[in-house]
């Protein structure tokens, strides 16, 4: 499902929320390369990281389609040029303004920044306001206060939380990340899918299996675990019975009675007709069929 | 009661052999009906077994709140439902939003059952019995055969809960007949940006006045005493409280003015005591983070109703629950003069939602038969009934706040 959003599947605003452990910028960085590639316009706003340091895995080829609105080198607008003299924060409403609607891609990194220096209802209303068809928005989750983080969750679209696996194959690039993608359809369905991938640099990232093998499960683990993970071995090897049933065993165990199942054979076998009393008196009875009240004289 | 005969019974031909004798009044107003216990003035919230819930309906001058599910889906369904009922029944509408233009959400309303397929579907198991009941016909005195049928029951003969069909929109036409207005929270920002606040957020104090002007200038409140037709307002304001509008009571513990939303609320139901209006807002509770302003906005409402959807929840999976798209809750209904209101007993309602029909029933947990259930549903029939009993969904946030 990643893949698929990385491709063009995402429209609305998107929110990518990234922590301490597993960092979003490089997968920022794969939909905007695939966004370039597939002809589409792009605006990015950075303002945690150099531009070189942004453009560094695209393809040279596709540059022209990235446009990149610089707020890093110069976040206080101390320069006085035209739409800096602003500042970083200002202009960056400006910017969101002002881009173009229709087939446009929006990328800010991050939005975390924004948030940290402006009120939220007003970040979150210029949000909501832009009419581009795509919005990509990095969040640092630990920055920000649970409900802050509930309240962009409800605004955006497609809401991407990564997560690190705890025995990453190395750190870095080419490690593997869990993501967990929550979808708000057209229709008001909602769509939840966690995945695992690994991200090449400059590339899409590759959704992988569930790891197998002697690895704890990931941390965010909840009752939607994945079955396959923990059985490496096979309890039945070391049985010295067999368990199984073949298929002819199972035909003749369904066709025997069931204990308590009355058919009419049984209940002949079972039952008495007629249901006599064979009764032997004891030695100390007194069989009489009179009625011994009859001696009474009243 | 005649009343009832003459708001519902004009489409019919129906004509009742006695009228009360006096004013015509109120009851002459399109799509309300008098309550049957309190003379109150009822109008249908749109979904006829939320208005059973509520005691006959929703009153004229009162507000109702939904407070929204984790995803809005059903509170917005419950919102168009509701608009959806004021435009068929020819109530003139005011519709606000911050976050969709009024013009696409009543775009997306759902269209009304007419009355024969309506008829079709549901009576089905009625006109079985009618055809069984022909075959032993008797003669009743020659005067009454002459006579039209009148209908049993008062709620079938008025036109009072309509049902809708959510996989169609409302016929344009409908919608160009409608007289409605609007209020759209970023046009009307770019339209006037500097305001006077009056310890408001700015949001509030703008759609207040829009509100306002319009009970005045189309005469709501009977300041034009000329016009012929008294008609019914129907507010509709989606997602108060949330960020769109300008205040933070969602991002933060500490918001700047934690009094914004109570005074809204305050000098709206004194606005809608003082019309002929009602009002739906719906209120993502869930992500207010301050639960003391949720209690206070409850004390506020009127009638407040919370919804919680099974969406994206283990309930979704449960089959305990399979039949049920989430919970309602009834949190409060007003007491409108009277001493007590009529809160039925049962609080475990449950709500399922059909193409053509939202019912809200009373949820059933099956029997525990101890030997053929297993362990895990066993704990999950017990915390079940835990969170039902306590009769509020959302509860874990609020905790935070009870901590010393």
């Amino acid at each position: 499902m990643l893949g698929e959003l990385v491709a063009g599947a995402a429209e609305g605003l998107v929110l990518v929320e990234d922590t301490v452990d597993c960092e979003g910028r490089s997968l920022l960085q794969s939909f905007v390369a695939a966004a370039a590639c597939r002809g589409e316009c792009v605006h990015v706003f950075g303002f945690e990281v150099s531009e070189e340091e942004f453009r560094g895995c695209l393809d040279p080829r596709a540059a022209p389609q990235v446009q990149y609105h610089d707020s890093f080198h110069d976040p206080l607008g101390w320069s006085g040029v035209g739409l800096e003299a602003l500042g970083a924060q200002e202009s960056w409403f400006q910017g969101l303004r002002g881009t173009p609607g229709g087939a446009v891609t929006v990328v800010v990194d991050s939005l975390s920044w924004i948030l940290l220096r402006q009120p939220s209802p007003a970040v979150c209303q210029a949000l909501a306001g832009a009419r581009v068809q795509r919005m990509l928005v990095l969040l640092h989750a630990d920055l920000h206060p649970p409900g802050l983080l509930g309240v962009l969750r409800s605004l955006a679209r497609v809401v991407v939380a990564l997560a690190s696996t705890s025995q990453g194959l190395g750190v870095g690039r080419g490690s593997l990340h869990l993501a967990s993608v929550f979808q708000r359809m057209r229709a008001g369905k909602v769509v939840t899918k966690k995945e695992y991938y690994t991200l090449q640099p400059g590339f899409p990232p590759m959704s992988v299996e569930e790891p197998r093998g002697p690895m704890s499960p990931p941390r965010d683990d909840d009752t939607m675990a994945h079955p396959g993970t923990w059985l490496t071995f096979d309890p039945r090897a070391q049985l010295t019975f067999n368990p199984g049933v073949s298929v002819e065993q199972r035909q003749v165990r369904d066709a025997m009675p069931l204990p308590f199942h009355f058919s009419p054979c049984k209940k002949l076998s079972v039952l008495d007709q007629g249901g006599q009393i064979y009764y032997e008196p004891d030695p100390g009875d007194d069989l009489d069929d009179e009625d011994p009240d009859d001696d009474l004289d009243v | 009661m005649a009343a009832l005969a003459t708001g519902g019974a004009t489409r019919r031909g129906i004509a009742p052999s006695f009228r009360r004798a006096g004013e015509p009044g109120l009851a002459a107003l399109p799509g309300t009906r008098p309550s049957l216990r309190r003379g109150q003035l009822l109008l249908s919230s749109g979904v006829p077994s939320l208005d059973a819930v509520l005691g006959g309906g929703l009153a004229v001058g009162t507000l109702l709140l939904i407070e929204e599910d984790k995803y809005g889906i059903y509170s917005n369904l419950l919102f168009k439902y509701f608009l959806a009922e004021g435009i068929v029944s020819g109530h003139h509408l005011f519709v606000a939003s911050a976050k969709e233009d009024p013009a696409d959400i009543l775009k997306e309303l759902p269209a009304p059952l007419l009355d024969d397929i309506y008829k079709n579907e549901v009576n089905e198991e009625e006109t079985v019995f009618k055809s069984k009941e022909s075959q032993d016909y008797m003669k009743i005195a020659w005067r009454y055969q002459n006579l039209p049928k009148m209908e049993a029951s008062p709620a079938a003969s008025s036109r009072f809960g309509h049902y809708y069909d959510v996989s169609k929109t409302l016929s344009p036409e409908l919608l160009q007949s409608t007289k409605w207005h609007r209020f759209f929270l970023p046009e009307e920002i770019s339209l006037q940006p500097n305001i006077n606040i009056c310890n408001m957020t700015s949001g509030y104090t703008r759609l207040l006045q829009s509100i306002q002007r319009i009970i005045y200038q189309e005469g709501f409140d009977g300041s034009h005493p000329q016009k012929k037709q008294k008609n019914i307002l129907r507010i509709g304001i989606q997602n108060l409280g949330s960020v769109l509008w300008g205040e933070d009571i969602c991002c933060t513990d500490n918001p700047e003015d934690i009094h914004s939303l109570t005074k809204f609320l305050y000098i709206l139901r004194s606005l809608l005591r003082m019309s002929l209006s009602a009002c739906i807002i719906t209120v993502p509770a869930h992500l207010i983070q301050n639960k003391a302003i949720m209690e206070r906005v409850t004390n506020l409402s009127d009638t407040v109703v919370g919804l919680e959807s099974f969406i994206g929840s283990e309930r979704e999976t449960n089959p305990l629950y399979k039949d049920y798209h989430g919970l309602i809750h009834i949190h409060q209904i007003p007491q409108l003069n009277s001493l007590i209101c009529d809160v039925s007993d049962t609080k475990d309602l449950a709500f399922r939602l059909k193409r053509k029909l939202f019912t809200i029933e009373r949820l059933h947990l099956p029997p525990d038969l101890s030997d053929t259930v297993s362990r895990s549903s066993k704990q999950d029939l017990a915390e079940s009934a835990k969170l039902l009993s306590s009769g509020c969904g959302a509860m874990a946030m609020g905790k935070k706040h009870l901590d010393f």
